[in-house]
């Protein structure tokens, strides 16, 4: 948006502050991040370990691409796409399914993603043509989704000789192949919302739709492109999960909803629209994929991190909306 | 019951009886009735006559009672404008405290009011989150709502061990199993209760001091507030009621099944809120609907239950009708002049 403005108006210090104001997000989830690895070596010192590190790396690869995603949608002001795992599960039983079939491996990812794209457009196609809210299209569309598939598919197994498989489990310069991916999308998904012209588009929809319309950019297009592009992340992360889950199952979306949503709030995005950093969100991936594995360490069981996620989830929307409430001023 | 409905819909209006009756068709009681019309036209020409015997009304009923409680509460804070999201796993959190400390051999009456403020306290956290810092209502009790199911699960586990099975705690309380089962001819005495339920809310939402200021906060805050309403209170407490009625729900439900298991109400939260919203409520914005619409609403998701139940199909068919009427009622509500998305 200030991209766009500047090019006309001199605005120098709505950057700047914004800028300021991503970097103290991410500094405060970074000394986060590291008070709970610090307390969990204190309490056993054999935190630090290959093993901890692959756990956490696994974590953050599917909750990671899916809140790019999710990322993608909130600042360019679609609200949430509740659907999202529903694309995930979508491409990866849809990859099983192919394989079986016999065909070979960059054509049945192709094809697989492409429905996951249909899957989006149909969203975007309620949320557009009939102009339903995003938030009631994409629990709707979750919800009949996740029924479609529990009916369709009972499970589906991953040949652990696919290439998929092997991608799935081998390693990378010491980290799994599966994290790569993600860290990738990370840094694209920075760059195309600071510096590209079409990325600076849709943060303009999410900041204020009208001005933005006002200026010749097409709420339709960008909607249509919101919606089939998360649930094109959504399937990246179900390639990633169909790699090292082998058997798969059609309600395992259940698990990642919610982190994902956490993750996102969190990195101070905001629902509103216009606002957030991907660098912020891939220290809050990190941040929110190391509490299961120093939970284990501090001898609570796997229970405990839902408890402690949403409560996380409670008290940053709280933060995050006391911060915007005092700039403001009420 | 479509006259009733136009009654209630033109309540505050003066209209002639023409006018009146083009809204009764278009309006929102209007597509209620129709769907149920057709649903309930389906069922009987799909199932047959099974569809009207009285133990198959029983079955619709008593299926719809403790949803029907819930939602009532429920549609309070909806009415204001919060959407609680929580309530589904607000059930199971109190049927397990419920049932965990009358293990432990409390009074059954004592531990309710124990289970019921406990819910209210975290009913209290949501509206903390909400009211007075001014959370994202959906994001918020989103987060509620996992961590109210960890929660209920972890308390789940320090329940004896002989008394635990699958996840669930299991105790058969006589008092409260015979009055969740009891009924006068085929009618559930719980669905009478929570008729009458649904009649006293339509009265305090459409006749009372109360009701219009609950209404005020929700259709517009900035002018409720300028008008001299305490807003902030009246939405922490709609969130309050929510909770307290998942509370009741928990603990009925444990009555009902005799068990307490962890993931009881598991998209309970999403059932009701569609039924709501089919009655024309919105969680989007406040200030619109009315109890006697959520209640045929949720009617016409009992029926589809039902319907799925009798011809033996898989049960999920219900999520996917659930979803797609959703759209529906909600696009016909745009058409009419809802509040569509830009």
């Amino acid at each position: 948006m200030t991209h766009l403005s500047s090019s006309r108006f001199k605005v120098p210090s709505l950057r700047k502050s914004a800028d300021s104001e991503y970097l103290a997000t991410i500094l405060i989830l970074l000394v986060v991040w590291i008070f709970l690895v610090v307390i969990s070596v204190i309490n056993r010192s054999d935190f630090l370990s290959r093993a901890t590190l692959s756990a956490v790396t696994f974590n953050m690869c599917i909750i990671g691409i899916l809140a790019i995603g999710q990322g993608f949608v909130v600042i360019s002001g679609g609200i949430l796409d509740l659907s999202i795992t529903v694309s995930m599960l979508i491409t990866s039983f849809m990859i099983v399914v192919f394989y079986d079939l016999g065909w070979n491996t960059p054509l049945l990812i192709i094809v697989s993603l492409l429905c996951a794209g249909v899957f989006g457009l149909f969203n975007s196609i309620l949320v557009v043509w009939l102009r339903i809210n995003p938030l009631i299209v994409t629990l709707a569309t979750g919800f009949a989704g996740g029924g479609l598939l529990l009916i369709v598919f009972d499970r589906g197994l991953v040949d652990p000789k696919s290439s998929i498989a092997d991608f799935g489990t081998s390693y990378l310069f010491g980290l799994p192949t599966a994290w790569w991916p993600m860290a990738l999308l990370t840094i694209g998904a920075h760059f195309f919302f600071k510096y590209s012209r079409v990325g600076r588009h849709f943060l303009a929809v999410g900041g204020n739709p009208l001005s933005s319309k006002a200026m010749g950019i097409s709420l339709k297009r960008t909607r249509v492109a919101t919606f089939v592009g998360s649930s094109i992340f959504g399937g990246i992360a179900g390639i990633v999960f169909a790699g090292f889950t082998p058997e798969i199952r059609p309600n395992a979306g259940e698990y990642y909803t919610l982190p994902v949503i956490a993750a996102v709030v969190l990195a101070g995005f905001s629902l509103a629209g216009g606002r957030g950093s991907f660098l912020a969100l891939f220290i809050s991936v990190g941040f929110l994929s190391t509490i299961p594995t120093a939970l284990v360490f501090f001898g609570l069981e796997s229970i405990w991190q839902t408890f402690i996620q949403g409560f996380i989830l409670i008290i940053a929307v709280s933060i995050d909306a006391y911060r915007i409430v005092k700039v403001r001023g009420r | 019951m479509s006259t009733n409905l136009t009654k209630l819909a033109s309540h505050d209006h003066k209209m002639s009886s023409v006018e009146k009756m083009k809204k009764s068709l278009s309006g929102p009681g209007g597509t209620i009735v129709l769907g149920l019309s057709i649903i309930i036209g389906t069922s009987a020409l799909w199932v047959g006559k099974m569809t009207f015997t009285s133990f198959n009304i029983y079955l619709i009923l008593g299926y719809l009672a403790i949803p029907l409680i819930i939602g009532i509460f429920a549609s309070f804070s909806l009415l204001s404008g919060v959407v609680d999201l929580s309530i589904g796993a607000m059930v199971a959190l109190s049927a397990t405290i419920f049932a965990l400390l009358c293990v432990n051999g409390i009074n059954e009456w004592v531990s309710a009011v124990i289970t019921i403020i406990i819910c209210m306290g975290f009913g209290a956290i949501n509206g903390t989150a909400i009211v007075v810092f001014g959370a994202n209502p959906i994001a918020a009790t989103l987060g509620m709502l996992v961590g109210l199911r960890g929660l209920a699960r972890i308390l789940s586990r320090t329940a004896p061990s002989t008394s635990t099975s699958q996840d669930a705690i299991s105790l058969f309380i006589t008092g409260l199993n015979d009055f969740t089962e009891s009924q006068i001819s085929f009618i559930p005495v719980l669905f009478i209760i929570a008729l009458v339920l649904v009649f006293v809310t339509q009265g305090i939402i459409s006749l009372t001091r109360g009701g219009r200021h609950i209404r005020a906060v929700g259709g517009d805050i900035t002018a409720a507030r300028r008008a001299g309403l305490a807003t902030e209170r009246i939405k922490f407490l709609s969130l309050l009621a929510s909770s307290f009625g998942a509370s009741i729900g928990g603990i009925l439900y444990v009555g009902k099944l005799g068990s307490a298991p962890v993931t009881l109400g598991t998209g309970m939260e999403f059932t009701i809120y569609a039924a709501l919203m089919i009655g024309g409520y919105s969680i989007l914005r406040g200030g619109v609907g009315n109890p006697m619409g959520g209640f045929l609403g949720l009617l016409i998701i009992a029926v589809f239950a039902n319907l799925v139940d009798n011809k033996g199909l898989d049960i999920r068919a219900a999520d996917i009708f659930v979803g797609v009427l959703l759209l529906v009622i909600v696009y016909l509500d745009i058409r009419r002049g809802g509040d569509a998305f830009e």
